[in-house]
């Protein structure tokens, strides 16, 4: 007869970089179940955004993350672009491409070094964070902040590319591309990093389409959907690129599918340096938005995130939704999980990419003596918060 | 899935090379970060740039940082609270007269609250050239101010 | 007379204090090495002695529900296994301070108390964490013990002695005399070396002390002094396993061209620490069960084809 260990990890645990919480059931070695409790990371973004003015909001909704900050701030001004349907000069649509994948790049660098702090492979790690660098210092020259950037704005973007810019974003590319393809050689002719990747949470590629899987998660099972080319938003219907699949379906292939994305990524760059149309960045939009929704959707370096806005004819937008891509991939963790070694759950974790303060927008509260499991409506979430808020301007 | 040729230590090349490189640690603050021009800092007000009071800035700024206020005749008080602050540079760019840049100080922390509220005067507006009337500044001056195109 | 002297030898020179410094100045040249490897500055010289302090003057929390009487003593046990087997190895004469027939033996067994000292602590922890860092020491133990014995012993088999400061003195001698045997003893010392490397817990075996997945592993609930003295025997360890391959494989404290018995000591030393480093900062940690297989199925094997060299030519007459 064995006995299971009950093993939990998280909120804090090493190898955690957001805070999350497992509850395993061991036996011996091997995990026979899984128990995922989010929440921790909760701040009330999409109830603030209401309280805010369309052009605040894009700072804040900026802030969800910040390894993919752009994401989420495109993905805003693109829904109140559709809402108030203006032309976005083409312009400015490139360069939010151009920035779009200079953040792929520094996110899959990111998460290349991370999986190999994860499984004990510290020198990948530091190389790889030393020449994630070169895109930082870029990202840097170009928008003006390592994080956050800023760059966009409702209409257009807010910083225009120099020809002496461009020249240095291409010159750091080069360095880039060079290193890139040493670590896509290295990933995958070391013995110890395969040892611990190959054959690893394996997701066969039916589950990954049921538990709505998407992003490298997904690719790397073999699911062929890209927002960009699929779904195509800003400049990406001009621009020719491949979408990188692998049909491993275990860790291995999702790595594989993240550093081939890091090298188109570096293509995509060229093209668009080379093709940037002349004109104005950006135009001028009324304050007021008019009644409407819209679905913005953006290929994540973790996958599609979506955003969902609905203008009521103010200043202040009606309601935004965030619905961030780790949400979708954590369903797929279960099964990747099962059956699994402890040894390996740092680097199944990891594959997917998470990120938690993309994700945390539902929090379940309880009320002192309600019902076990009883859950708030929206409207009557609305009434407590306010009535927390009087009280709280009342001490 | 295939069999994949594989060697324990691929990275050697890369390590050894690192022997012979300098390290990659840039060592603040001995050796000072260069900038880029886009470098967003401490927002600063430009007391000669004729801030006419819109207050275009302090409704766009997503975190209450800018606060305006008349001291005179077009004459304002800008004050910024650099703990709110989240160094976007919305400001700068509402700005209908472009006051307010970034600057690229970085260096901001301090142990003394107070000193993270930024206020800056902006200059009295120039005497306007054909008018007599003494503006509220001048009122305290002892001689009235003479025109200096009237010969 | 004599007494005093000894006393002195074993506290002092070349006993427990230099064995401390040691363990400092080879913990910063690891670490240093390390970082150099990654690009990165590294450490200053004075870091592992200020981390030494810093433990030492922190508070030592025993948790509820721990074994007290095993928690709070197992550190010196793995501390006083570790200074007793350095006195065995010859540092700065060709002779070490307590040489007797048979030390090779009672050494390679000594340092393997260490590694159950390791896995009762965690054991004695009673946390999820520790528990499971515990079972895999054990785990690891019999993974490279063997050829960790086996290939100390066939210079031994070789030379037909089992005193460590003889085959210290005897081995570069002899290979040179015979260069055949230059094959089974570089093969015993390759696989010295791996096996070292996963007594000392260090990448790529460093699996029970696994930062991302259990914590710490059997350390998980150590803080304070108990914690200062176990990273102090632990970086110990490292010096008396490097010096132990040096002394058996590379001729130890024997001068070479002449030069003093401890520069040579101290070179041969530096060598085997640099391989360590290297071997560090190429690869990731491999798991549990492959590194079992490993043992087993790559390191046993070539330390017996060293062993069975050994025994079929020089024993069997035929060079």
């Amino acid at each position: 007869m064995s006995e299971h260990i009950i093993l939990p990890i998280g909120p804090q645990h090493p190898l955690l970089k957001e805070p999350v919480h497992f509850k395993f059931t061991l036996d011996g070695e091997q995990i026979v179940d899984v128990d995922i409790r989010l929440g921790y990371n909760h701040r009330g973004i999409e109830k603030a955004a209401e309280e805010r003015t369309y052009i605040q909001d894009l700072y804040m909704i900026e802030r969800i993350c910040g390894i993919c900050s752009h994401v989420h701030a495109t993905n805003f001004v693109q829904a109140t672009e559709g809402v108030l349907k203006t032309e976005v000069p083409p312009r400015a649509l490139y360069l939010r491409v151009v920035v779009g994948e200079l953040e792929r790049i520094h996110s899959h660098l990111l998460w290349l070094g991370v999986a190999g702090h994860e499984i004990g492979f510290d020198t990948l790690f530091q190389v790889v964070w030393r020449d994630r660098e070169i895109v930082q210092d870029l990202l840097e020259l170009i928008t003006g902040n390592r994080v956050n950037y800023g760059m966009n704005t409702i209409g257009g973007v807010r910083k225009d590319m120099n020809p002496a810019e461009i020249e240095e974003t291409l010159k750091g590319l080069k360095v880039l591309e060079e290193r890139t393809n040493y670590y896509a050689q290295v990933v995958q002719a070391d013995s110890t990093f395969i040892a611990r990747v190959s054959g690893v949470g394996p997701l066969p590629k039916e589950l990954a389409i049921s538990s709505c899987a998407c992003g490298p998660t997904a690719r790397g099972s073999g699911v062929d959907y890209d927002v960009r080319r699929d779904l195509p938003y800003a400049a990406y219907n001009e621009i020719p690129f491949q979408v990188i699949t692998s049909d491993r379906g275990d860790v291995l292939g999702r790595a594989l599918v993240r550093v081939g994305e890091t090298i188109e990524a570096i293509r995509i760059i060229r093209y668009a340096l080379e093709h940037l149309p002349a004109g104005p960045i950006a135009v001028r939009v009324p304050r007021k938005v008019p009644v409407g929704e819209y679905f913005s959707r953006y290929e994540a370096p973790r996958g599609e995130a979506i955003l969902y806005l609905r203008g009521n004819g103010t200043e202040k937008p009606d309601r935004v939704k965030v619905r961030a891509p780790t949400l979708a991939n954590l369903v797929s963790i279960r099964h990747t999980l099962l059956n699994q070694q402890l040894a390996d759950i740092p680097i199944i974790v990891a594959a997917i990419d998470p990120c938690l303060s993309c994700t945390d927008r539902v929090v379940l509260l309880q009320q002192v003596g309600a019902r076990e499991g009883e859950i708030l409506h929206w409207a009557e979430l609305r009434r407590i918060s306010l009535r927390q808020h009087v009280l709280a301007k009342k001490l | 899935m295939s069999k994949i040729h594989t060697r324990p230590g691929a990275i050697w090349r890369e390590i050894t090379k690192n022997l012979g490189r300098k390290p990659a640690t840039r060592m603040y603050p001995k050796e000072r970060p260069v900038l880029p021009a886009n470098f967003r800092g401490r927002p600063v007000f430009n007391p000669k740039g004729g801030c006419v009071g819109c207050m275009l800035c302090v409704r766009d700024c997503p975190s209450d940082a800018v606060k305006i206020t008349k001291i005179g005749e077009k004459q304002f008080s800008c004050t910024f609270n650099l703990d709110n602050c989240i160094y976007c540079g919305q400001c700068a760019d509402s700005c209908a007269k472009k006051v307010i840049s970034m600057s690229k100080e970085f260096e901001l922390a301090t142990f003394d609250r107070s000193a993270l509220a930024n206020t800056t005067d902006s200059d009295p507006p120039p005497p306007k050239v054909e008018e007599t009337k003494p503006s509220s500044e001048e009122v305290a001056c002892e001689t009235p101010q003479i025109p200096e195109t009237k010969a | 007379m004599n007494a005093l002297w000894l006393i002195f030898q074993v506290l002092v020179f070349p006993g427990f204090l230099f064995l401390a410094v040691c363990a400092l100045v080879l913990q910063w040249l690891d670490r240093k090495l390390y970082a150099r490897f990654q690009n990165r500055v590294g450490p200053p010289f004075i870091q592992p002695l200020a981390d030494l302090i810093k433990l030492f003057s922190k508070e030592t929390i025993v948790p509820k529900n721990a074994e007290q009487g095993l928690f709070r003593n197992l550190p010196y046990f793995s501390f006083a296994a570790v200074v007793t087997s350095f006195l065995s190895i010859p540092i700065y004469t060709a002779n070490a301070v307590i040489s007797y027939p048979g030390d090779l033996v009672i050494i390679a067994y000594l340092l393997t108390i260490p590694t159950l000292v390791m896995a009762l602590a965690g054991w004695s922890s009673c946390t999820a964490y520790s528990i499971i860092g515990g079972i895999r020491t054990l785990s690891q133990l019999f993974a490279y013990e063997v050829p960790f014995v086996l290939a100390l012993l066939t210079p031994a088999l070789l030379l037909g002695t089992w005193n460590i400061a003889e085959i210290s003195q005897r081995l570069p001698a002899f290979l040179i005399a015979n260069p055949f045997y230059f094959i089974p003893v570089i093969l015993a010392f390759l696989v010295g070396v791996i096996s070292l490397q996963g007594k000392l817990e260090r990448k790529p075996f460093d699996i029970p002390d696994a930062e991302t997945e259990i914590v710490a592993g059997p350390f998980t609930e150590y803080s304070g002094r108990l914690f200062g003295i176990f990273r102090l025997s632990l970086d110990m360890e490292f010096v008396v396993g490097a010096s132990l391959l040096a002394s058996v494989f590379l001729g130890g404290a024997t001068s070479f061209f002449g030069i003093p018995a401890i520069l040579s000591y101290l070179i041969k030393t530096l060598f085997i620490v640099f391989m360590l480093a290297y071997v560090k900062s190429a690869v990731a940690r491999i798991r549990i069960d492959q590194m079992i297989r490993f043992g087993w199925r790559v390191l046993a094997p070539l330390s017996l084809l060293g062993m069975l060299l050994v025994v079929i030519f020089n024993k069997g007459g035929l060079l």
